[in-house]
């Protein structure tokens, strides 16, 4: 028998309701690195950017790589909860808010790091005052925008019915003021059926329309990087490649999110196994992809025997031997090979091979950037090693762990603030029976 | 233990204050580099460079006073001989002014830094016999001829030829001197060679030839430049550039992300309207 939205509603209040002494102990760490992140900026700013560890040539470091890691979830985010949304999966219901919010929060973290990396704060508004239409640049700072308000919009349209649903339910012991912000975000929506009917239209085309701004911001991203004449960079398969790695990444992240609000929330009713394996199962066909497009870069790069990239692919080789070989070969193999082998699929050992899916995206990104920077086209005199070799600092790593304890963060309060698993997506009766979205038949 | 403790402790105290001493006290040693051209018009060059070397690497002292003199004894007031950013300071003796010289004719110039308390003191010596090169570019039988002339200056003031030596022929382009051949000068000391018609010049067509002997064991540098029309007019080349340094975006640019961006927030707009409909309980 199915469940009521109350009797889920009923189940979920103590998600909603006053935090624990745990939750509150998490926070409190997250908000420790957060301030510790704080200060690390605050020492930037005041010393300039000489506290970091980028130089003359490595002038995009650890934030660059940090800026397209979370855009990369983000998109991964919005590309999969669109997708299963348009395609009425039906085990997409207990996951997709997950989804939902992994968009909207990397997409608000991600381009902070934009922010640390630029040393003219004072001239950031000439970039809309006046933006030049053919830099890559200018395509990013108008796609990224346009990404925020549609993801915000995709995330709200999502909400809405639960917010109804816990304005209107009794049961719930939260403060006044939350009782009120649930009224007013709900916006008189009763479920009436023409109410239905507009929600699930403007869903299905909000739901279109990040998949397809998230493919064209990320490849904008890509092509930052791609229509520049730099070894390693100067490469037509960069849009596809960076879209298809930030699903994957966004999948291992995903992963993760489950298995931590399953064990936390205890959510073991809703969020199966069965779940972990038809995502991970996603998480293995992208990851074939992945490792399918990392190869065809770097033959093509190897074999053509440009002699800037044949000196990048030395350098990828010899001094960042472990982190190509995290990257490119544990980053493809380890998921795979737990996804492969029905024995291997158990909860923890997917989740494994999600994080490990995360580590190692994240050193591909850094192997995207700063090796080719360490690897300058022209010669030039009296170089010293120190401005050609890239070593993050502790200023740039404590950004870093605030930007994940950010996420943290958001995710805590986005779960104290509406279940984490859609009550109206579980509630809902799917009407999709056979051909219901064909057009009519004309005799 | 507690004498052991003191007596450390001071030794480790006396060497440090002694390395602090050692700092405050230690001067740098500069290397003055010193060269001087006679240019065109009959006046002199003088070069100076001063650096100083640290851990293999050459590093320029700005602001350094350089001081000239002949023979040691006679003082040159010679201004702008102070070092600018890059080490180099250039001061000019104009022509006509007759420097001593000894017996052998030999004219000997000194550039001195005299230091202060940072770095320490500085010289550096010019030793030459005054001579000069003068260029000429003729046409001979509709062949285009650059002609080189050597003289060398006698103590009393007389010309004789500068034979045998050899002098470059260049033309000056926008960083350095392009070689077009040697000439060696004959017994009479001159010499000529033919000049390539296919050089491209400015605007006009002018090319700046440079015929000159460079850090002579005798003479010195000497230098002599003429400007001439037989060059290849500048013309603007249309070059296509592998970045858009244009003005406005490309049409085709300006069009697919308007059709994008209208086409996107077009769909925002709608489902904000929706959204108002859901308010407004339709």
């Amino acid at each position: 028998m199915e469940k009521t939205s109350d009797v889920i509603l009923k189940e979920f209040a103590p998600q909603l309701e006053n935090p624990s002494r745990k939750w509150w102990l998490v926070f409190g760490v997250m908000l420790m690195l957060f301030i510790i992140g704080i200060y690390g900026l605050t020492y930037q700013i005041s010393y300039g950017h000489d506290v970091t560890g980028m130089r003359d040539h490595v002038v995009w470091g650890v934030y660059i790589v940090n800026f397209i890691f979370f855009m990369g979830l983000s998109y991964a985010g919005a590309i999969l909860s669109g997708a299963l949304h348009l395609m009425k999966t039906p085990w997409r219901k207990p996951i997709m808010r997950m989804g939902e919010l992994i968009t909207v929060i990397s997409l608000l973290i991600g381009p902070c790091f934009i922010l640390f990396c630029v040393g003219r704060f004072d001239r950031l508004h000439y970039l809309i005052l006046y933006p030049r239409i053919q830099s890559p640049i200018t395509w990013d700072v108008i796609a990224i925008s346009t990404d925020i308000v549609g993801c915000l919009l995709y995330l709200y349209l999502s909400f809405i019915e639960d917010f109804a649903k816990l304005r209107d339910f009794k049961g719930l012991n939260v403060p006044a003021w939350k009782k009120k912000l649930y009224k007013i975000l709900a916006m008189n929506y009763t479920g009436t059926p023409m109410q239905v009917k507009l929600i699930k239209r403007s869903k299905n085309i909000m739901a279109a329309m990040v998949i397809s701004i998230a493919i064209i911001v990320y490849s904008v991203l890509a092509w930052i990087f791609g229509v520049t004449l730099q070894p390693g960079w100067h490469s037509t398969i960069f849009g596809p490649y960076f879209v298809i790695a930030a699903v994957y990444s966004g999948t291992g992240l995903l992963i993760v999110l489950m298995w931590f609000y399953r064990k936390i929330f205890k959510l073991e009713e809703y969020i199966t196994c069965q779940h972990f394996v038809n995502v991970g199962i996603m998480l293995l066909i992208l990851g074939a992809f992945y490792g399918y497009f990392t190869f065809s870069d770097y033959l093509t790069k190897w074999y053509g025997s440009v002699k800037m990239d044949k000196v990048l692919i030395d350098h990828l080789f010899k001094q960042y031997f472990w982190e190509f070989v995290v990257a490119n070969y544990v980053g493809v193999i380890v998921p795979m090979v737990i996804l492969a082998f029905k024995k291997f699929r158990t909860v923890n050992l997917i989740t494994f091979g999600a994080v490990v899916t995360l580590i190692s995206l994240w050193f591909n990104r850094y192997l995207i950037v700063v090796p080719t920077l360490e690897t300058p086209f022209l010669p030039i005199q009296d170089n010293r090693l120190a401005w050609i070799k890239y070593t993050p600092t502790w200023v740039e790593f404590s950004l870093f762990t605030a930007g994940i304890a950010v996420f943290v963060m958001l995710m805590m309060i986005a779960a104290k603030f509406i279940p984490i698993i859609s009550v109206s997506e579980l509630t809902e009766k799917e009407e999709e029976t056979e051909n219901v979205n064909c057009a009519p038949k004309t005799v | 233990m507690r004498p052991l403790y003191i007596l450390l402790t001071s030794l480790f105290i006396v060497a440090f204050t002694f390395k602090a001493t050692s700092q405050e006290t230690e001067k740098k040693t500069p290397d003055l580099t010193f060269t001087v051209k006679k240019l065109t018009d009959g006046s002199y060059e003088l070069k100076s460079r001063l650096t100083y070397m640290d851990r293999k690497i050459d590093f320029p002292i700005a602001g350094a006073a350089i001081n000239y003199s002949v023979d040691s004894e006679s003082p040159l007031n010679i201004e702008g001989n102070v070092t600018d950013k890059n080490g180099y300071a250039y001061a000019y003796i104009k022509p006509g002014v007759i420097l001593p010289r000894s017996k052998e004719g030999v004219i000997t110039i000194n550039a001195t830094y005299s230091g202060n308390e940072l770095y320490e003191s500085a010289s550096g010596e010019a030793l030459f016999n005054e001579a000069r090169i003068k260029v000429t570019c003729e046409m001979v039988d509709t062949i285009q001829t650059v002609k080189v002339e050597g003289f060398k200056i006698n103590p009393d003031g007389s010309e004789s030829p500068l034979a045998e030596e050899t002098v470059v022929v260049s033309v000056q382009r926008m960083f350095s001197r392009l070689p077009v051949g040697e000439v060696t000068l004959d017994e009479s000391g001159t010499g000529s060679l033919e000049f390539p018609v296919n050089l491209p010049g400015d605007s006009i067509g002018n090319l700046h030839v440079v015929a000159f002997i460079a850090e002579h064991e005798t003479y010195g540098n000497l230098e002599s430049a003429a400007t001439v029309q037989w060059g290849i007019p500048k013309q603007k080349v249309l070059v296509t550039h592998r970045a858009l340094w244009t003005q406005i975006a490309p049409l085709w640019m300006i069009v697919s992300l308007t059709i994008l961006l209208v086409g996107v927030w077009a769909h925002y707009a709608y489902v904000i309207f929706q959204l108002r409909r859901i308010k407004n309980r339709v």
